[in-house]
């Protein structure tokens, strides 16, 4: 008897267990269905928005892009068109935020910028060559108490102490045009370097330049004169600091026949009015199409 | 060939790391690749050693060979060597200098054979670097080939990097180097490190300076550390924010150039109105101090100074004047500034 | 189950969200175009602003803190110009392509340089690689009143053929200084010997005239050009043109005249523009007290 009380017992109790466990697992389950379901809803929702969103943007784009054609057309006709519709005040002024901070970030192109720092003006000098954008440079100028350069990244072969005594205190716009003289003539020397680098090896070798300031730069070429082939040296010399171009090209060859020396005198006319790479690129054009009179390979009218 | 060019080259070559011979080797360019094919690297060095050396007698090696592969192997190598840097100045600023190496090394040995005949001098040139090499000898000792002088030079700069340089032949050197460099006069600056790049990155400005601009191409990235509570933690990241935007400001986020030591003497005299002070001041001798830092890399050491929560930002110019200032030795004494010990000329 | 029902929208969250920036951003480009081509601008914008009473509060704290931008982007400018010499007036940038390691871009300005206006229509690219970004100019338009300049007009078609934007604004701006300087300096000497100095054409052309009030048949024509070479370096020539009637060079048996262009020219080596010219005035004019005492 007492066996199957305690039997009773345990089988309630544990059934009730059993029960209340099923029960509790039951509702855990359905509050996280709940919430799933309520996540979905959201998301259901959030994605909706999101396309409504996204196709508002998108038709603002089209009526946008209508009106520019139409300003287009107006402006083609000669017509005096009138206000933008629909852009507020508000957007307005944010528009002539946008403008204003685009036209300080494009100053960078022009060679010369900076920003105001708290003591004085953080000058960047960009370089190019061409189309192509180099390294830039800056300094920071303290403009108060005194003017000085405090910081900056100019390399030391190029004479700022000399320039900064010169014009400095008197004229920084001059100091400035003058260092940037310097730094972009130094650029354009070293991007002809790199650009000579990058000929093949059966054609030219040996590319060394001469010191840190790209001044002096020496090469061998090869060429076909009369179908033979010839080896040229060159040596470029750069008199001029704040020139890319040299001022004097040295071409020499072992062999003394007047037609190598004829071909001599017009590379080294070329190299002397063209950039370092055009003018090999010509030279070796020049030598796939061999029925080519030297002489109009010369001056400008090519480029 | 000579007994002692053979010792040479065998001891060079016991120094390399086993795995860098080769390549070392082949940089020497003394040895064809044919020549090199035969050869088997094994341990102990000894065996590589001694083939190589015999490989060199066979081709009659010159002291001029031995100090080319002494060449490559203190350029693979320059860390193990303390560089200190040297400054030159003129007077007048000459016109445009179309500098020529052969010249320059014309000039440098003329120089130096006019006062010591015993003195071996080898150039060689990586990339845009000089690199001249030294053994010096007295009137009745041959040059010492094993403590030769590495100078280092880039052309139409005002700086010479140096290495294993004696003082009895310091002057010798220094005016070799003015006279072949056309420049007037040379003085040693307070700025040594092992890493002989990152000496250069600071004396030809080129490490990373953070310089500010419209034209902001690197993007200042934004703590990504996120809020958990923002009650919480605001205060906090707002702080935080500024220590990273002020070393940001101060020491840029690209690599800095590695230094290993930084030492600032201080010299005070004692003022006091105690009868023990003026029992302290007596002789009126000022106090000296040395405080030295050294780290494998200082200077990012220092950046992370304040970000770690260590020192408070922005950090003492003392400590981040270094790279700009390119020194690492400073002398503090009273009222005069921050160095006025140093009788270099200012350079900006 | 329910968990895997979540991911398709929320990949299409994700995806739209990325598409809306896209498009945020296009719709600025639109509206910032739609507002360089029409007639209402930002000028306009300004002063109506201040005319029109906007009760929002906190829009009027929104506008406040853009007109404190406006300023401080105009004083910004101002800096600039004085710096570089250039002075932008109008600008368009514009996205013409983008890709993860590319961009073109397009850009309209119009901009000027003391007393000559530019307009530029140019491309840049920007390229990424691993470790470094590059930028170039793919595409130069350069539309400018430069007829009365011979050499102007011809550097800017060689910039445009070689697409040297930095070149151009180098050159532009060190060209309209010599301009500049060329113009103060004829004014100058016009106001300081009002008979002797003759200016035919203006004080920003290309000459004066120096005459001897007491001898007016004979003339020198003081010839100024600006020259810029083929690297853009911008370079004063000055020349000295006699203009004397035929019987006065019959009389020059020294020849004077002749030799007065290569005379100037010594002169202009020792003394500088400035100097030479008022040397030259004050040997050739002869003058009398009325005009010297200027």
């Amino acid at each position: 008897m007492e066996q199957a009380q305690s039997l009773f017992r345990e089988g309630v109790l544990s059934h009730l267990e059993q029960l209340e466990a099923l029960s509790y697992n039951l509702a855990v389950k359905q509050e996280k269905q709940r919430q799933e379901w309520a996540a979905l809803r959201k998301n259901q929702e959030l994605v909706l928005e999101l396309r409504k969103k996204r196709d508002e943007l998108k038709a603002k784009i089209e009526r946008h892009k209508a009106e520019i054609q139409a300003f287009r057309g107006r402006e083609e006709a000669g017509e005096d068109h009138g206000s933008a519709a629909g852009t507020s005040q508000q957007a307005m002024l944010e528009l002539c935020v946008e403008e204003l901070k685009g036209m300080l970030e494009m100053h960078w192109l022009t060679g010369i910028s900076g920003k105001r720092t708290k003591k004085g003006v953080c000058v960047c000098i960009s370089t190019a060559f061409e189309g192509a954008y180099l390294d830039s440079f800056h300094l920071d100028i303290a403009l108060k108490p005194s003017v000085g350069i405090s910081r900056h990244s100019v390399p030391p072969f190029i004479p700022l102490e000399q320039i900064a005594k010169e014009h400095l205190q008197t004229d920084l716009k001059k100091f400035l045009s003058v260092l940037f003289e310097h730094l972009n003539a130094y650029a354009g020397r070293k991007y002809q370097f790199q650009q000579l680098q990058s000929f093949p090896g059966g054609f030219v070798r040996d590319a060394q330049q001469g010191n840190s300031l790209h001044t002096v730069l020496t090469f061998g070429y090869n060429v076909r004169v009369e179908k033979q082939p010839f080896c040229l040296r060159a040596k470029l010399l750069y008199g001029g600091v704040t020139r890319s171009l040299p001022t004097e090209a040295v071409i020499t060859c072992e062999d003394n026949r007047p037609s190598v020396q004829e071909k001599i005198s017009s590379h080294s006319s070329l190299f002397c009015q063209n950039p370092l790479h055009r003018a090999l690129e010509c030279i070796s054009s020049e030598d796939e199409t061999l029925n080519h009179s030297s002489a109009s390979l010369l001056g400008t009218h090519m480029f | 060939m000579d007994e002692w060019i053979a010792e040479f080259i065998k001891r060079i070559i016991l120094k390399l790391p086993f795995s860098q011979t080769m390549t070392i080797l082949k940089a020497w360019g003394f040895l064809t690749d044919s020549e090199l094919q035969t050869l088997t690297l094994r341990y102990p060095k000894d065996i590589t050693a001694t083939e190589v050396v015999r490989l060199c007698e066979a081709k009659n090696a010159t002291i001029d060979h031995a100090a080319a592969l002494d060449f490559v192997f203190n350029h693979a190598f320059s860390n193990k060597k303390l560089w200190t840097v040297y400054q030159m100045s003129k007077t007048s600023e000459s016109e445009n200098d179309l500098f020529d190496a052969s010249e320059f090394k014309l000039q440098f040995k003329k120089s130096i054979h006019a006062v010591s005949k015993n003195v071996t001098i080898n150039f060689k040139e990586f990339g845009e670097a000089l690199w001249i090499r030294i053994a010096w000898g007295t009137h009745n000792t041959r040059p010492n080939q094993y403590k030769a002088t590495f100078a280092v030079y880039h052309s139409q700069t005002p700086h010479v990097f140096i290495t294993g340089l004696g003082k009895a032949c310091r002057p010798l050197l220094c005016q070799a180097l003015v006279i072949a460099s056309k420049y007037s006069q040379i003085q040693e600056m307070e700025l040594k490190s092992r890493c002989l790049e990152s000496l250069k990155d600071i004396v030809f400005k080129r490490f990373n300076q953070p310089f500010s601009s419209h034209h902001s191409r690197p993007h200042e990235k934004a703590l990504t550390q996120k809020i958990v509570d923002p009650r919480v933690t605001y205060e906090n990241m707002r702080e935080k924010e500024r220590v990273h935007h002020l070393t940001r400001e101060t020491f840029g986020e690209g690599p800095l150039p590695k230094l290993e030591l930084a030492s600032y003497k201080l010299e005070t005299m004692f003022r006091a109105e105690s009868i023990m002070g003026g029992n302290l001041t007596a002789g009126n001798e000022p106090f000296r101090c040395v405080v030295k830092f050294s780290s494998p890399h200082l200077l990012e050491a220092i950046r992370s100074l304040a970000p770690a929560g260590i020192a408070e930002a922005p950090i003492s110019t003392l400590l981040s004047c270094i790279p700009h200032k390119a020194r690492n030795s400073f002398k503090i004494t009273e009222k005069r500034g921050l160095h006025p010990a140093s009788s270099q000329p200012t350079n900006f | 189950m329910q968990n895997e029902l979540n991911h398709p929208y929320e990949d299409e969250i994700a995806l739209l969200q990325e598409e809306i920036q896209e498009l945020t951003r296009q719709y600025k480009e639109v509206q910032t175009e739609a507002a360089f081509l029409s007639s209402a601008n930002f000028k306009q914008a300004l002063q109506s602003y201040h005319g029109i009473h906007i009760p929002d509060q906190e829009r009027m704290k929104d506008t406040a803190c853009l007109m404190a931008q406006i300023e401080d982007c105009k004083n910004e400018l101002q800096f600039l110009n004085n710096l570089s010499g250039l002075e932008f007036t109008k600008y368009l940038k514009k996205t013409e392509h983008k890709s993860d390691n590319q961009a073109i871009y397009k850009h309209r300005l119009v901009g000027q340089c003391q007393s000559l206006l530019f307009q530029l229509e140019f491309q840049t690219l920007e390229s990424k690689s691993r470790d470094n970004a590059s930028q170039s100019v793919i595409d130069l338009n350069i539309i400018m009143e430069c007829r009365e300049q011979s050499d102007l007009s011809k550097f800017v078609s060689r910039v445009e053929e070689r697409r040297n934007l930095l070149l151009f604004f180098r050159s532009l701006s060190s060209f309209a200084e010599w301009c500049e300087c060329r113009k103060n300096t004829f004014a100058k000497f016009k106001e300081k010997y009002p008979l002797a100095v003759g200016l035919p054409a203006g004080a920003s052309a290309e000459y004066m005239t120096l005459r001897n009030p007491q001898n007016p048949g004979c003339e020198l024509l003081i010839l100024w050009r600006i020259h810029i070479d083929d690297e853009g370096s911008v370079i004063p020539i000055l020349d000295l043109l006699p203009k004397i009637p035929e019987q006065a060079v019959a009389l020059d048996k020294s020849g004077v005249v002749e030799g007065a262009a290569s005379g100037f020219r010594n002169l202009l080596r020792v003394f500088g523009i400035h100097g030479s010219i008022e040397r030259l005035i004050q040997s050739f004019c002869c003058l009398s007290d009325t005009d010297a005492s200027v």
